[in-house]
């Protein structure tokens, strides 16, 4: 009887289908496998799968295969955006929601008083005035130097930007209108043979 | 400058920058690996032109999101076994006849220059092992066909299926093992 197990001849036969066996590992597998035949049963099975594994298994393609595929390709539209359009897209759209808040910004200081006489009108706002007090005090408290320069400068501006109310408009919308005009004219990349 | 001297990526490249004719170079280079993997699983051979043409239209379509991290070969891989996994959930077809694919093995083997009886005999064992391999469920017949058919790695085949090393390994244990006891069972 070889001094081998089952086990480790079962090991061994793993090994030689992953091409890792040695000759003398090789070597005990047959002489297990020649007196034990449970083994020598597993060596025959797993030997002709091999034998198929070792065999050339790549097909041909049909004939007519590449121009198929070529053919539906040319068949697609495909627009494909390059890196580079999409940093674009990416910085239109950051600048317009810049311009936007810029444009709200402005619209809200220049008619700051008719709100705030809206809102000193509003219970509700009144009430919650009350309840964010406390919290209010501490940030009025945080803010009130940068507060107190921006509205000094905003002050200084203010009189020129009340009297450019129309101009601003018509300024803050031309600009939209560019960024829009600028973004459309950006085309990706086309890639479809349909052209 | 040879077009058909350029890596795989610069290949890609060449594509993405709008000179689609340079697909067909990739066409070229990988579709008896595509062909041959899906003829594995389907088992047809119009159903596996029609599914590796699909491929290479998906690969085409998904080519900017392919980063040279793994080999082309590999993603293909990954493309064409998911997309066939996908067919087959779609027709809900888990296993095949094999009569056609086995006629077809055999007929080719007579070709060969050999005494008819053992081409036969060949053809036949041939028909049998791949019929054995056909009855495996897709989770061990991937990995077995892509290790010992199409000598991929452990590695490369964690990466085309995307499952861990280890799961790989056991994948193509058992399913070597089921097999075994399937060839036993048949007569
Ligand atoms: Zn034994």
């Amino acid at each position: 009887m070889s001094n081998i197990s089952c086990a480790f001849a079962n090991r061994i036969i793993m090994k030689y289908m992953d091409g890792r066996a040695t000759e003398k590992e090789l070597a005990l597998l047959r002489a297990h496998a020649g007196e034990c035949p449970s083994c020598g049963e597993d060596l025959e099975l797993y030997g002709r799968l091999m034998t198929d594994f070792n065999q050339e298994c790549l097909e041909e393609a049909p004939d007519g295969f590449d121009d198929a595929v070529m053919t539906k390709i040319a068949a697609l539209d495909i627009t494909r955006e390059s890196v580079q359009a999409r940093v674009e897209s990416f910085m239109c759209c950051a600048s317009g929601v810049f311009s936007a808040l810029i444009g709200v910004g402005v619209l809200l200081f220049l008619n700051k008083e008719p709100l705030l006489n809206y809102l000193a009108g509003n219970e509700r706002f009144l009430n919650l005035i009350d309840v964010w007090a406390s919290v209010s005090i501490f940030a009025d408290r945080l803010s009130a130097g940068a507060t107190a320069f921006m509205s000094s400068s905003a002050a200084a501006v203010a009189p020129y930007l009340s009297n450019a109310r129309p101009t601003l408009l018509v300024a803050a919308l031309a600009l939209g209108f560019t960024r829009y005009i600028l973004y459309k004219r950006v085309k990706p990349a086309k890639l479809g043979r349909n052209d | 400058m040879n077009l058909c001297e350029l890596n795989d990526y610069e290949v890609i490249r060449q594509c993405l920058n709008g000179d689609e004719d340079c697909f067909a170079i990739l066409v070229g280079r990988y579709k008896n690996l595509v062909y041959s993997v899906i003829l594995r699983m389907v088992n047809d051979r119009d159903e596996a032109d029609d599914l590796a043409q699909d491929v290479f239209i998906k690969v085409y379509k998904n080519l900017d999101k392919y980063y040279p991290d793994f080999k082309f070969s590999t993603w293909i891989m990954r493309i064409a076994t998911n997309h066939v996994i996908d067919y087959r959930r779609k027709k809900r077809m888990e296993t095949v006849s094999l009569d056609d694919m086995t006629h077809e093995e055999a007929d080719k083997s007579f070709k060969a220059e050999e005494s008819p009886e053992s081409s036969l005999m060949r053809g036949e064992e041939k028909a049998l092992i791949t019929k054995v391999i056909n009855g495996l469920p897709d989770m061990y017949k991937i990995p077995i066909v892509l290790y010992h058919h199409h000598g991929l790695s452990y590695q490369e085949i964690s990466e085309v299926i995307d499952e861990p090393l280890s799961k790989v390994k056991n994948r193509i244990f058992r399913g070597r093992k089921m097999l075994r006891d399937n060839l036993a069972g048949q007569i």
